[in-house]
């Protein structure tokens, strides 16, 4: 018999897109993290906007959660199912409907996969600048989601930084439409705000994206280390002298063994440390970066050095790069992905530290990280099968998500918060803050069913203490940092 | 990605390759996209990571065999998979072993079934399947009243079947003998296109090597290991073991479907008597691309006016022998020949084993959607490495325009054949 | 560390007393230092709060190319301390030169001609905190260049204009500075051929860190464009070289000249005493109606930031108010009402300013 909430879904969908058997509801369990498994009660198929208007209506009538789906790809639980919840997975919402070389936008449904857009936009000379390693899979609405970042983040920044306007569904059902087609806005920037908001905020049903002029040209250089800080102190130097590269990357010895076997794309298999450093930009201006970047290199002492000679060597290059974190797999059955943000130049210590914690525990970490934005990739090894490994590893992780905080970091750079770190979320906020974010979350989601349980801990918010400063910090004798 | 399989009441000699392909996935997705059925279908459980999960529920014993059967059935095992995955999950052995290892216990609807039947009945054996094709072209005025899938297997058969054609047991080398080679018939092919064998003779021995073609030889069994009858693929490959003399430098197929099929010998065999042999059988085959691009090959004459070739990847030579730059570069060789790339030419035809014949509504979508790439690049020819995409795409190309003379399909072998001859 | 002004006992204490009169008041109206006149008109009956009793830099490390500041520091100030470390605000804040503070800078999004290149101030917010409307210290976003934790309250605060609460302390992402600059103003008769040039511009691999489209004399004597690059000096000519096949060049603009053309406009001195300046965020395909328009009513005007924003100097009146409904006025009189500013929210505004500011204190 059908629940009367399925019914409701089924004059929504044909059979074929509403999913509630068991073949369809198990294959939805997990997401790119899969240490966490949720049978969802039905999945739908979306082709259209109103579908996705009306579902999010249904939920909200019969409070029932939702969760939307892009490709699945979250690594932090993201797109988890949420108990006795519906996973709305808008991945044949696929289309860019508009795409305006002149004024440098695109408009397209959430299910389109970043790498599309990317692609459509150089037989125009344009480019879409975020590339999460993902790219080939992941969609924008999850990258607005958790407002993905990439290699290539050091210069123009991260997702949220090339959307200009949204239309979305809240989690009552209303439609509203935040920002615009132009750069610039007079409001508060609420697409910034929806941006990253984890799918808490409802569902981004439209998105207008900025498109810049692809660069003339890259030069592309790898440099091998016999350590890891000596790579971790080169890209210092480099952010120190004023050069701006279009993106700047380090991998350590597994993590090389691991890409260079999936890819090939040359890597120096006994390195320590390999960094990859990309100028972007007008020819001329980009031959004279070289010159200084190449004195630092130089000064740097690798023991390999070599530049991509074409394009096809520059993509395998980065086709390594970004198969990294699935190559792992090669290594070790299972492992944990971290993300975390340390300030740069504190790095070399952070991975000091992070290879100190590794060897005091006796467990395998891969690093691989966006260097010049400090956002440390560290991948725990572990073997499910054994006995309290995972439990072991999520020991490490946490210790090195403690350090980020340490630090003065953060606990994500770019793959949110999750299910996997909402209780490091409290650590990294203070009370007053975290109890803002209820505030807000209560606001736009009274009934709890936007993606509940994620980011922010279920259940009630925890009772504002501090409603005001504490005597100690009012007599300037501690800081909260 | 962790699971439960407990390997020992599986008991199947391939539990442990199913076990550790599932456990080397980690679930990120990035075989997603190069997943024909899921750019079709888009969803998960037509994907190969929702396939794993399905095999695991399976195999785990969380998930009933008939839940996860007609999402594994509409897997095309074009292993488009295994190429887009980093973290080198071997999705092909896992799914051929699944399937031998579920063969016994699925039930499949009584069209399906039969499809599957005559389909797997006839293809493997070239007199019978002559017969079938003949007797298919007399059904296909009233293929109306057959249940769709059977349907779709009259609309492949040729409404004209090529004269059979004889292949000399043995070929000499022309000019300079560098050495000598055997080839392996195949079966759907002999019947449907005896030239690409004759052609095949005709390039090899033009390049100096002797080309022995036993008598006696049968299906290498692909096509019953890709719908997981193993015990009909070993009984058919069995046949072949011990067929080609001991001092041959290479064993030529010039179908990608059997080249991967005999590439997979040695886990079809695995912990049968005849394993061993079969590895060895294995490991002396090549596909003809990877064999002529190994040898310096004999110069090719300049064609008269430039020939705009579009060069389709099969998925059994590229995703499955990872046989991509070789063919390439051999139809580089002829001088006045323009290359031209497939847009999104990693994803399947469609055809894919017999596919086309057990999943038509997917294989025609892919199809279709194959010979328009290939139409949108005004090229002369099309060529590729394997019979099963030859025919896919020339029946698409000709419904694509049914009023207009079709773009011609080539195997590779033909066009190097045809330049060597001046044609 | 190169901490100037520590967060001090001082500075504490003052945060404590703004706590309180947010906790007590009814109405709450923040001014910086006032240099966008055209946000301060009907703060009848509602406490003002100013804020340059906040000023100072929190922190700095040149090394990690990351500023805090309180709310109340000049502008003018920062862009000295950024400049003596070769470092920079790429977005160009605007009005430096009369009294901009920083907080009203982020507050009414602030941004100039160099915005176009890098990004606007929302791209370079890293972290702030505020006092919401219960009088609650929030912190929001971090101190690294890249953070995913949490609402993105900073971007939230850009053109908040002090409706969702009050901004005391921000930390910005600053960039190296280009060594060297150069400009070259291109003239053309017809506005057509010259959004056009603007556009080719815009999309071709050049790298151009601001594009301005200027009506001459109001368009009676044709438009022409400003374009500046900047980079490394050795490369600057070469580039100069190239970009002038793409335009008609009239005038060429280095070192001082060029520094000073891009400081008048970030200061918005074309617009001085000609009533109210009025923003509107556009885009390139709406100059052409927009300035017929404004050609017909004799009234100046600017596209900046590559067609991106309208710049509208102009005597206010109704008729104006409502063909510019979704504008922003900057200086001179405008009547808050007229323009309708805070505007009707949507569901999504109107969910945050509640949960921000329950009771509406801050106008
Ligand atoms: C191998 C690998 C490498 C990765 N590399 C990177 C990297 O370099 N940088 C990086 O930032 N991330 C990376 N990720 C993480 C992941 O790819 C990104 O978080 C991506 O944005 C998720 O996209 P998705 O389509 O898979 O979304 P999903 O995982 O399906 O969903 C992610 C979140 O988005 C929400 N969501 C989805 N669609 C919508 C919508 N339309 N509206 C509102 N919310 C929505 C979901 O509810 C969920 O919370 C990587 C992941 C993997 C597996
Ligand atoms: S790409 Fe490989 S590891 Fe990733 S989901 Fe697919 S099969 Fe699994
Ligand atoms: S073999 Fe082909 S159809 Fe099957 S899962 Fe892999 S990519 Fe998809």
């Amino acid at each position: 018999m059908l629940s009367p909430f399925i019914a409701k879904l089924s004059e929504i969908y044909p059979d074929a897109r509403l999913l509630t058997h068991d073949a369809g509801l198990v294959s939805y369990e997990s997401d790119g993290l899969t240490a966490f498994r949720e049978k969802p009660i039905a999945v739908v198929l979306p082709e259209s906007a109103d579908e996705v208007i009306r579902t999010v209506r249904c939920c909200f009538d019969s409070h029932v959660p939702f969760v939307a789906r892009g490709n699945g790809t979250s690594l932090s639980g993201g797109s988890l199912p949420v108990k006795n919840g519906i996973v709305i997975s808008m991945n044949r919402m696929n289309r860019i409907l508009r795409l305006d070389p002149v004024q440098r936008l695109a408009v397209v449904e959430p299910g389109v996969i970043n790498l599309n857009v990317t692609k459509a936009a150089a037989s125009h000379g344009l480019l879409y600048a975020p590339d999460p390693s993902s790219q080939s899979v992941c969609t924008i609405g999850g990258n607005i989601a958790f407002n993905s970042g990439g290699a290539h983040c050091l210069k123009y920044g991260m997702t949220s930084n090339h959307v200009l306007g949204l239309k979305i569904v809240l989690p009552n059902g209303t439609v509203d439409t935040l920002g615009g087609e132009s750069l610039e806005s007079i409001h508060p920037d609420y697409v910034g705000m929806f941006v990253g908001s984890e799918g808490l905020f409802g569902i981004a049903l439209e998105i207008t994206l900025r498109l810049i002029p692809k660069p003339e040209v890259y030069r592309t250089v790898m440099c091998a280390y016999r350590s890891l800080k000596a790579a971790g102190d080169a890209v210092s130097k480099i952010i120190a002298s004023g050069l701006l590269p279009g993106a700047m990357e380090i991998m350590d010895n597994l993590s090389i063994q691991a890409a260079e076997a999936a890819v090939h794309p040359g890597y120096p298999l006994d390195a320590a440390g390999l960094l990859i450093v990309e100028l972007e930009g007008e020819a001329s201006q980009v031959d004279e970066e070289f010159k200084r970047l190449h004195g630092l290199i130089e000064a740097s002492n690798p023991y390999f050095f070599k530049e991509a000679k074409d394009a096809f060597e520059r993509q395998q290059i980065w086709k390594g790069r970004k198969s990294a974190f699935s190559a792992v797999g090669r290594l070790s059955p299972d492992f944990i992905v971290q993300d975390g943000v340390v300030p740069r130049g504190r790095l070399g210590e952070a991975l000091e530290e992070i290879q100190r914690l590794s060897k005091q525990h006796g467990i395998r970490v891969a690093n691989v990280f966006h260097a010049g934005d400090g956002n440390l990739h560290p991948l725990i090894l572990y073997d499910g099968k054994q006995k309290g490994a995972l439990h072991h590893a999520e020991l490490l992780a946490a210790e090195i998500i403690e350090l980020c905080i340490r630090f003065g970091g953060s606990i994500t750079g770019e793959h949110g918060v999750g299910m996997e770190k909402r209780t490091y979320l409290p650590k990294m906020y203070q009370p007053s803050d975290m109890e803002s974010m209820f505030q807000v979350r209560r606001a736009i989601d009274p009934t709890n069913i936007a993606n509940p349980g994620k980011m922010l801990m279920d259940g009630d918010a925890p009772a504002l203490t501090t409603s005001g400063m504490h005597p100690l910090e009012k007599a300037g004798v501690i800081s909260r940092e | 990605m962790e699971h439960k399989i407990d390997l020992e009441a599986i008991g199947s000699p391939q539990a442990d390759a199913m076990a550790h392909a599932i456990s080397t996935c980690v679930h990120c997705g990035f075989c997603l996209p190069a997943c024909p059925t899921y750019q079709v279908l888009g969803e998960e459980m037509d994907s190969p990571r929702g396939r794993i999960v399905l095999m695991r529920g399976v195999l785990e014993q969380n998930l009933p065999l008939e839940e996860a059967t007609p999402y594994l059935d509409r897997c095309l095992g074009c292993l488009g998979c295994e190429t887009a995955c980093p973290s080198g999950v071997a999705y092909g052995e896992l799914l051929s072993s699944f399937r031998a290892h579920t063969q016994d216990k699925r039930k499949r609807p009584i069209a399906d079934q039969m499809a599957h039947m005559m389909a797997s009945q006839t293809l493997p054996f070239p007199n019978r399947f002559r017969w079938a094709a003949l007797l298919g072209r007399l059904a296909k005025p009233i293929a109306g009243i057959f249940p769709t899938p059977i349907r779709a297997m009259l609309g492949l058969v040729p409404s004209r079947l090529p004269d059979s054609a004889r292949l000399p047991v043995f070929t000499p080398a022309k000019g300079v003998r560098r050495g000598q080679v055997g080839l392996l018939a195949g079966c759907v092919q002999q019947v449907l296109a005896p030239d690409i064998n004759l052609a095949t003779v005709r390039v090899l021995s033009e390049n100096g090597f002797d080309v022995h073609v036993p008598v006696g030889q049968g299906c290498c069994g692909a096509l019953s290991m890709h719908t997981g009858d193993a015990k009909m693929a070993r009984r058919l490959a069995a046949v072949n073991l011990d067929l080609f003399p001991p001092n041959l430098d290479a064993i030529i197929t010039n179908a990608a479907g059997c080249g991967s099929g005999v590439k997979e010998y040695a886990l079809l065999f695995r912990g049968d008597p005849l394993e061993a042999k079969a590895a060895h059988l294995a490991n002396r085959v090549q596909d003809v691309s990877q064999f002529l691009d190994s040898i310096e090959m004999i110069s090719l004459k300049p064609l008269e006016k430039t020939l705009r070739v579009a060069y389709h990847d099969a998925c059994h030579l590229a995703h499955a022998q990872g046989i991509t730059s070789a063919p390439r570069r051999l139809l580089r060789q002829i001088p006045g020949l323009e290359l031209c790339e497939i847009p999104d030419g990693e994803i399947c035809c469609g055809s894919a084993g017999t596919y086309n014949i057990e999943q038509p509504q997917i294989a025609n979508t892919l199809g279709t959607s194959k010979a328009k790439h290939i139409a949108s690049l005004g090229v002369d020819v099309v060529a590729m490495g394997n019979i099963g995409c030859m025919v896919q795409i020339r029946n698409h190309l000709a419904k694509l325009k049914p009023d207009k003379v079709a773009i011609p399909v080539l195997h590779t072998v033909q066009l190097l054949d045809r330049a060597y001859r001046n044609e | 560390m190169n901490s100037l002004v520590a967060p001090d006992t001082k500075v504490n204490e003052r945060i404590c007393e703004l706590q309180e009169l947010v906790r007590t008041s009814r109405k709450l109206h923040i001014v910086g230092s006032k240099s966008k006149d055209g946000f301060h008109h009907s703060s009848d009956g509602a406490t003002t709060i100013s804020t340059p009793s906040l000023s100072g830099v929190v922190s700095y490390d040149p090394l990690e190319f990351v500023v805090t500041l309180l709310g109340g520091t000049r502008v003018l100030e920062v862009v000295e301390l950024l400049e003596k470390h070769g470092q920079y605000l790429p977005f160009d804040p605007l009005l430096v030169d009369r009294g901009a503070t920083i907080g009203g800078t982020v507050a009414s999004n602030a941004a100039g001609p160099g915005r176009f290149r890098f990004g606007g101030i929302r791209d370079f917010l890293l972290g702030i905190r505020f006092i919401d409307g219960r009088g609650n210290c929030i912190r929001g976003g971090g101190q690294v260049v890249k953070n995913a934790a949490g609402f993105d309250y900073p971007k939230l605060m850009v053109g908040s204009r002090g409706t969702l609460g009050l901004l005391y302390e921000m930390t910005f992402k600053v960039f190296p500075k280009p060594e060297s600059y150069a400009t070259i103003v291109a003239t053309f008769s017809k506005l057509d051929e010259a959004v056009a040039s603007m556009n080719k511009l815009a999309s071709s691999p050049l790298d151009i860190e601001a594009i301005e489209l200027i009506p001459i004399e109001m368009g009676s004597r044709g438009y022409e464009l400003a374009i500046r690059i900047g980079g490394i000096a050795s490369a600057l000519m070469n580039r100069l070289n190239r970009l002038q096949k793409f335009v008609p060049v009239s005038m060429l603009l280095q070192d001082h000249d060029d520094w000073r053309y891009w400081r008048a406009a970030t200061n918005l001195e074309w617009a001085r005493d000609k009533g109210s300046l009025v923003k509107l965020p556009i885009t390139p395909n709406a100059i052409a109606a927009m300035d017929k328009q404004c050609s017909k009513l004799l009234i100046d005007r600017r596209y900046s930031v590559g067609g991106n924003v309208a710049w509208i100097a102009t005597v206010w009146n109704d008729q104006w108010s409502q063909q510019l409904g979704d504008a922003q006025t900057f200086l001179g009189p405008l009547p808050i009402e007229d323009n309708g500013y805070p505007r009707e929210l949507g569901p999504f505004g109107r969910a945050i300013k509640y949960a921000l500011d329950p009771e509406s204190k801050f106008i």
